[in-house]
C-alpha cells in the first residue's frame, strides 16, 4: 500500500497568514502530529517576500511597496526577494528521516517531483546541477531571488522557473516555492532598491534569466492545472499516495497566532528575527 | 573529514569541547561541507538560559535555514559575534574560528553522554548507507 500524504489546497491567502501557516504545517509535523504534506496557495496581494536573513532596509523599496499596494512579508526560509502575484506557490512538509539526508538531496528529490509537475505541461524542464563552490571568493547576489539558478532549481531554455527555498528544523523540513505563471519583472525591480541607472539593464538581464510558466506555453494554463500537475508529480516521484485534506483546527490556531505576534508585524518582516525575537516572549 | 578525538558530537552534527564547566560549541567539518557556503549565522544574547536541544541559533545556506540545538544545558557566556560579519569561517575552520557559542553547565554529565569522535563517524556512514 502506498504511504499517505496530506494534499491542501488553501487558495489565495494573505501574506502573512500565508507564511504563518507554513510555519505551523512544520511545527505540527515536527511534533508528530500530522503526516507529510504537499500544501498549494496563492496571494491575495502582490506580496514581495524576503528571505530569512535579508536586510529589508538596504534590498526593498519600501515606500515604493507601500504606494503600489505590495506587501511586503519576512519568510521563514532562507534566500532572497521573491515577487509573488499571478502565480501557484506550493509548500512541502516532510520528515528529515524519509531515505533522504542532507539539503541538496531533498532540493534534488522535491525539484525532480517539481520538475515531473511542470513536464505534464508540456515544459522542458531541466534541474540545475549543484553550483561548485567557487574558491576564488564568493561573489555579490542580487536582492531578488529569481535572479540566479541555485543547486536544483528548474529552469527552461536557461530561464528560472521556480525559486525554491528551505527551513530545516531537528526532524522535518519546510520547502516552498513559486511557480510564476506570469512574470512583472518591471514590479519586482521597482519594490527592490537597486540603483536607476542599472534598472534597464537589470530588466533586460531579468528578461532572459527569469520565466513564467504561460510566457513559455502556446496555451495558459490555470493555477488548477498546475495544482493537478504538482499532484502527479509528488505522488509518482515519491510513490505516495496524495489525500485532498483540510487544515486542521490546531494548524489553524497555530497559525493565526504566528500570523498575529510575528508574521504581521513590522518588527519580524522589516527589522528582522534578531530585533522580532528580542521583543517576543518565548512562544 | 576531520572528526578531532578530543571533542564530542551530536547527531545534529555539531561538536562540542569541554574548558572547565564551559562547552564550547559549533558545527562539525561534515555538517560545513553538506551545508554548503555559509551565508549567514544568528547566535543568541549572552545569558540565555538554554536546556538539552534548545534552538540557540540558525545558520543559512543554500536557501536553507538550519536551527542550531544546544547540546548542554546551560547559559550561554559567550558568542562568536565575528560570525555575523564573517560566516564563511563556519565553512573555512569549523573547530577553530568558526565556533559559535560557550555554555556554562552545571550538569557535566550531559557533556559525557555525546557522541565520541568514532561514534559519530559511524553515525555518518550509517547517514550516507541510507540514502
Amino acid at each position: 500500500m502506498l504511504r499517505q500524504w496530506r494534499f491542501l489546497n488553501t487558495g489565495a491567502g494573505d501574506a502573512a497568514l500565508n507564511m504563518a501557516l507554513d510555519e505551523a504545517l512544520l511545527t505540527v509535523h515536527e511534533a508528530g502530529a500530522s503526516l507529510p504534506t504537499l500544501r498549494v496557495y496563492g496571494w491575495c496581494q502582490p506580496t514581495l517576500s524576503l528571505g530569512y536573513a535579508q536586510n529589508a532596509p538596504q534590498d526593498v523599496a519600501l515606500s515604493t511597496c507601500q504606494a503600489q499596494g505590495v506587501v511586503v512579508v519576512r519568510r521563514p526560509t532562507g534566500g532572497r526577494a521573491v515577487f509573488h502575484h499571478q502565480e501557484v506557490t506550493y509548500s512541502v512538509v516532510m520528515p528529515l528521516e524519509d531515505g533522504l539526508q542532507g539539503i541538496t538531496a531533498h532540493y534534488y528529490h522535491i525539484g525532480l517531483a517539481l520538475a515531473a509537475a511542470l513536464q505534464t505541461l508540456g515544459l522542458p524542464i531541466r534541474l540545475a546541477r549543484p553550483q561548485v563552490r567557487d574558491a576564488a571568493g564568493r561573489t555579490e547576489p542580487s536582492p531578488a531571488c529569481f535572479a540566479a539558478i541555485s543547486r536544483y532549481e528548474l529552469s527552461v531554455d536557461g530561464k528560472k522557473l521556480v525559486g525554491s527555498a528551505q527551513k530545516r528544523a531537528q526532524r522535518a523540513l519546510l520547502q516552498h516555492g513559486s511557480i510564476p505563471l506570469w512574470m512583472d519583472r518591471q514590479r519586482l525591480f521597482q519594490c527592490l532598491r537597486v540603483p536607476l541607472a542599472r534598472l534597464p539593464a537589470l530588466l533586460q538581464e531579468a528578461q532572459a534569466s527569469m520565466g513564467a510558466v504561460n510566457e513559455m506555453l502556446s496555451t495558459p494554463v490555470t493555477p488548477t492545472t498546475v495544482h493537478e500537475a504538482l499532484r502527479t508529480g509528488f505522488s509518482t516521484t515519491f510513490g505516495v499516495e496524495l489525500i485532498d485534506s483540510a487544515v486542521t483546527a490546531e494548524e489553524w490556531r497555530l497559525a493565526h497566532h504566528l500570523q498575529a505576534i510575528k508574521y504581521n508585524t513590522a518588527l519580524w518582516n522589516i527589522d528582522g528575527p534578531a530585533a522580532w525575537r528580542q521583543c517576543t516572549p518565548v512562544l | 573529514m576531520e572528526f578531532p578525538a578530543n571533542l564530542r558530537y551530536t547527531k545534529e552534527h555539531e561538536w562540542a569541547r569541554q574548558e572547565g564547566n564551559r562547552i564550547v560549541v559549533g558545527i562539525t567539518d561534515y555538517a560545513q561541507k553538506e551545508l554548503g557556503d555559509v551565508v549567514f549565522v544568528e547566535l543568541p544574547e549572552i545569558g540565555l538560559t538554554l536546556a538539552v536541544e534548545d534552538t540557540f541559533g540558525v545558520v543559512e545556506s543554500v536557501k536553507a535555514v538550519s536551527d542550531l540545538y544546544a547540546p548542554v544545558s546551560g547559559t550561554v557566556v559567550d558568542a562568536n559575534m565575528v560570525l555575523e560579519d564573517q560566516p564563511e569561517l563556519v565553512n573555512a575552520s569549523p573547530y577553530g574560528q568558526g565556533w559559535m557559542v560557550v555554555i556554562e553547565t552545571a550538569r557535566l554529565e550531559e557533556f559525557q553522554q555525546l557522541l565520541t569522535a568514532a561514534e559519530y563517524q559511524a553515525y555518518i556512514a550509517q547517514e550516507k548507507s541510507s540514502r
